[in-house]
């Protein structure tokens, strides 16, 4: 039984069952997307929990009783307007082919709730895990920048 | 009110929504009623024969609905096409040995396809190749481009004398003439070596056959469609117009993704049709490394003949280029390596020969620079070498090459990879070095800078190309 | 493409699109020839049905050859347009302007009538059409060009080497790129920044190590290595536009340009970083530990 978005659902799957895959196939939420299927790459990370974890590198029964928050999990979906972070990426042009972009989102997300107005090199450092092959990170960081410009600061 | 420049605008991409939500389809999130999967089995070894490929055991595990060797095509098994014959350069031999659906008697690199595995799951169809039982005799395997063209190395394709894929001499001037009017010249060996394109989206086929409307759609995280569409139409006995391929999203191309008809996209649209139920592929990253074409290596032996101020008076390079176990790709990649070594510069006399190399490794075709890097790297790195044995400044040595504006458009007279003479069509080369130099402060680093941060004892170097 | 009753543009181009921006980009040429947002121009690629010839995405040809005929098939709805709306506002066409999605006289933007309210009127409801004329207001264009443009360059780069430890980094990295006309820098700035991060993983990270039984021995990004957000630079890029001849936008192509000469750039900066060491670079990849061996043949 696991929490998704917001969702409760209940399956009976194989214990080697990947969450990655489990999102995807058993839920049809293929927004968190598979790169590499190591751990290296990044693409499919989600939240357990409020942490960014790497969904390939998890079995689903592994998030029996716990809380996931992927992607989709960012909008209230049908049309509806875009979680700060995707509006900064898309107003910085920080996503080509879109398809590490999810997996990004759902590490920055974490964060920069931890982190509300890191420097150049933070962000960087808090990208290192996440493969991208068509931005070369610039404007992913731009687009960092600019959601951060935009989280108030304590006392203002 | 004329209406709006949109032209040069930095506009906001309108297809960022799907993608930033999670709502983009890519080929692997094609989710269909009683979908099934596939897994291949590849071969282990780089060079072998193969003498058996028994599925028995495999096609008895349940869950597994079918699995296909090579015998089983029938028919249907044959060679892919030659993609892109070669232009028609004066002597040039060429041999065409293009990719196989399924391995056939002999496997020619790790991670040729000998078997495709349809089950209900990708797991139960991965368990599956375990069942398989295969025999093969190990064959020494041609990996160093030398050695593959020395008397008595394996031959990967044995109908052919030797691994010699392709050979071609282009020549521009008289370079030979030139060298003896030389005042310097510079001669090296260089390697270049290149990689996977390694797009974060591996490859993916899925395919649907409808039986009442007579059409089959096609998902493939390809870079060319209509192609691919017109090829399987041919292969599968159908209209143009029954078939429908569908690039969606995909996550990255930079080349390999328009090779075209690989084994799986010839087999996977089969599969769906034979067994009346849609059927999806999904690369995963260690497949991707054999089973997705890749940019290799060549090896340059390479010299340049200068006169005293710089100016080159021709250029000799001869090179060894890795295409692989197949050559479905032609020429493109060495081709592009012999044009692109010209560079922007003014080389009056040049002579290009290469030979093109079968080895027992994945596929060479072109990523990303699709050959130009090697050729850039030998200039480049001829003209530095000449500079300091000159004395002359590396910006200036290059300046002192470029083609002027008033030369466009530029005859390079070699043909190019169109099969017309390499020409180029407009440029205006010196403004943009001095842009470059003035960027990054080129004349005040080399004097100041870095004798500066040298005394300091750090090793801060410039470069400009 | 076709303009609808509803006034939104829909196009069709046969290529297929990998990140590079084409949904934008080639609605930008036609939201400019047509007067309408680019935000009402809906583009389709990579779908046979849709369009039925072509090659593809590759050789940095999208905005040239694709871009181009998207121009070719707007200016003949363009001038299918005036050619209409000439007749419904009775005006002469050279008086009449395309903007905000609508026709109007020039001079009198009261005057006038929405594209969609025209794709209405080219509609013959009896199925009756003008001798002379084609319905709706529709046009399909391809693009050849004689010969392939040829985008230029120039890279430069400061980077600093530990001689101990072989270890590369980079302080700054410029481009100055020519791919003729712009059609959208921001998308141009991506193709390079990608670009040059592809190529500096080729020229520094990437290799693919077979041994000699052509076993590869590295192969998962654990042993083949990307280049992370760590390990890319800022590009600094500069623009210049010499037009082509070649094609009516005068573009040329950037999707590679990035990538090329990377590899030449590392082994020149890094040779000058260690100075008169006598070490001579003639090879890619280097990685730290292959330098490391090259300076230690040198001493």
């Amino acid at each position: 039984m696991v929490t998704v978005n917001g969702a409760r659902y209940e399956r009976t799957v194989e214990p080697r069952l990947l969450l990655s895959d489990f999102l995807r196939n058993e839920l049809g939420l293929t927004g968190t997307h598979v790169g590499c299927e190591h751990g290296v790459c990044g693409a499919c990370t989600v939240l357990l929990d409020g942490e960014a974890v790497r969904s390939c590198l998890m079995f689903a029964v592994q998030a029996d009783g716990h809380a996931v928050t992927t992607v989709e999990g960012l909008t209230d979906g049908g049309g509806g307007p875009l979680h700060p972070l995707q509006a900064a990426f898309h107003e910085a042009h920080g996503l080509q082919c879109g398809f590490c972009t999810p997996g990004i989102l759902m590490t920055l997300v974490p964060f920069l709730r931890d982190h509300p107005h890191p420097d150049e090199r933070e962000i960087r450092e808090a990208l290192s895990g996440n493969l991208c092959r068509c931005t070369g990170y610039q404007n992913i960081v731009a687009a960092v920048r600019l959601a951060s410009d935009g989280i108030p600061t304590p006392g203002r | 009110m004329e209406s709006r420049r949109q032209v040069g605008e930095r506009v906001r991409r309108t297809e960022d929504a799907r993608l930033l939500t999670g709502r983009a389809l890519f080929v692997d999130d094609v989710r269909l009623d009683g979908m099934l999967h596939v897994a291949f089995l590849r071969s282990q070894h780089a060079h072998a024969r193969l003498t058996g490929v028994d599925a028995t055991a495999a096609r008895a595990r349940p869950g597994v609905v079918a699995v296909y060797t090579a015998a089983d095509l029938g028919d249907y098994w044959r060679p892919g096409p030659l993609l892109v014959p070669p232009p028609p350069i004066a002597g040039l031999v060429f041999n065409a040995c293009t990719q196989v659906p399924l391995a056939k008697e002999k496997l020619r690199h790790v991670g040729e396809p000998m078997a495709m595995v349809v089950a209900e799951s990708r797991y139960l169809a991965e368990d599956a190749l375990d069942d398989i039982v295969v025999e093969a005799e190990p064959l020494p395997a041609v990996v160093d481009l030398e050695a593959a063209l020395a008397k008595g190395a394996p031959r990967v394709h044995e109908h052919l004398p030797s691994n010699l894929a392709a050979h071609a001499v282009q020549r521009k001037g008289d370079y030979a003439r030139a060298k003896q009017r030389a005042h310097t010249v510079i001669k090296r060996r260089f390697r270049y070596d290149r990689g996977a394109s390694a797009a974060i989206e591996n490859r993916a086929v899925a395919a649907q056959w409808d039986p009442r409307a007579e059409e089959l759609t096609v998902w493939d995280t390809t870079q060319a469609p209509i192609p691919i569409r017109n090829g399987l139409a041919q292969l599968l006995g159908l209209l143009e117009s029954q078939v429908r391929v569908v690039a969606p999203f995909v996550g990255g191309g930079f080349g390999p993704k328009i090779m075209m008809y690989y084994p799986e996209e010839v087999l996977v649209p089969w599969a769906a049709m034979k067994l009346g139920r849609p059927v999806k592929w999904t690369e995963d990253r260690q497949e991707n490394f054999f089973a997705t074409t890749q940019e290799r290596g060549q090896i340059h032996d390479a010299e340049i003949t200068l006169d005293q101020s710089g100016k080159i008076l021709g250029v000799r390079d001869v090179f060894l280029h890795d295409t692989g176990a197949y050559d479905p790709y032609g020429l493109t990649v060495p081709i592009n390596s012999q044009c692109t070594l010209l560079g922007p510069y003014e080389i009056p006399n040049y002579e290009s020969e290469f030979t093109a190399v079968f080895t027992n490794k994945t596929i060479v075709t072109p990523v990303r620079g699709a050959g130009r890097q090697h050729g850039v790297f030998v200039i480049e790195r001829l003209l530095d070498f000449a500079a300091k044995e000159l004395g002359i400044d590396r910006a200036e040595i290059r300046r002192r090459n470029l083609l002027r504006r008033d030369q466009f458009p530029f005859n390079n007279e070699i043909l190019f990879q169109d099969s017309a003479p390499l020409t180029y069509d407009s440029g205006d080369y010196e403004p943009a070095l001095d842009q470059a130099l003035e960027l990054i402060d080129y004349h005040r680093f080399v004097r100041e800078e870095q004798p500066r941060l040298r005394t300091a004892g750090r090793h801060v170097g410039i470069g400009i190309v | 493409m076709t303009v609808e009753p509803g006034g939104r543009v829909r196009l069709a181009t046969g290529v297929g699109t990998q990140g590079q921006g084409h949904f934008t980009a080639f609605a930008q040429i036609v939201a400019e020839v047509l007067g309408v947002d680019v935000a009402d121009v809906h583009v389709i690629t990579g779908d046979t049905r849709e369009f039925h010839w072509g090659t593809g995405t590759f050789a940095s040809r999208g905005a040239v050859v694709a871009g181009s005929a998207c121009q070719a098939a707007a200016l003949r709805v363009r001038e299918k347009i005036l050619e209409l709306a000439s007749h419904e506002l009775e005006a002469s066409k050279a008086d009449l302007v395309l903007a905000g999605g609508s026709v109007h006289v020039r001079g009198d933007p009261g005057a006038g009538i929405t594209l969609g309210a025209l794709a209405v009127k080219a509609n013959p409801l009896r199925g009756a059409v003008r001798p002379g004329t084609e319905p709706g207001l529709e046009a399909t264009a391809y693009f050849g060009p004689d010969r392939g443009s040829t985008a230029s360059g120039v890279h430069a780069m400061l980077v600093e080497v530990d001689p101990e430890t072989a270890q590369v980094e980079i302080r700054r990295y410029v481009v100055v790129h020519d791919c003729g006309r712009v059609i959208n820098p921001m998308i141009v700035d991506g193709q390079i920044h990608g670009g040059v991060a592809h190529g500096i993983g080729n020229a520094f990270y990437e290799q693919l190590v077979y041994d000699e039984d052509g076993q590869l021995l590295n192969a998962s990004f654990m042993d083949y290595l990307l280049p992370t957000a760590t390990d890319v630079p800022r590009v600094e890029t500069a623009h210049r536009e010499t037009p082509s001849p070649l094609n009516p936008m005068g573009a040329k192509g950037v999707g590679e340009a990035g990538a090329i000469p990377t590899g030449a750039l590392f082994a020149q900066a890094v040779e000058d970083a260690l100075g008169r060491t006598g070490l001579e670079i003639c090879e890619i990849p280097l990685s730290p530990s292959r330098l490391f061996e090259l300076i230690e043949e040198a001493r």
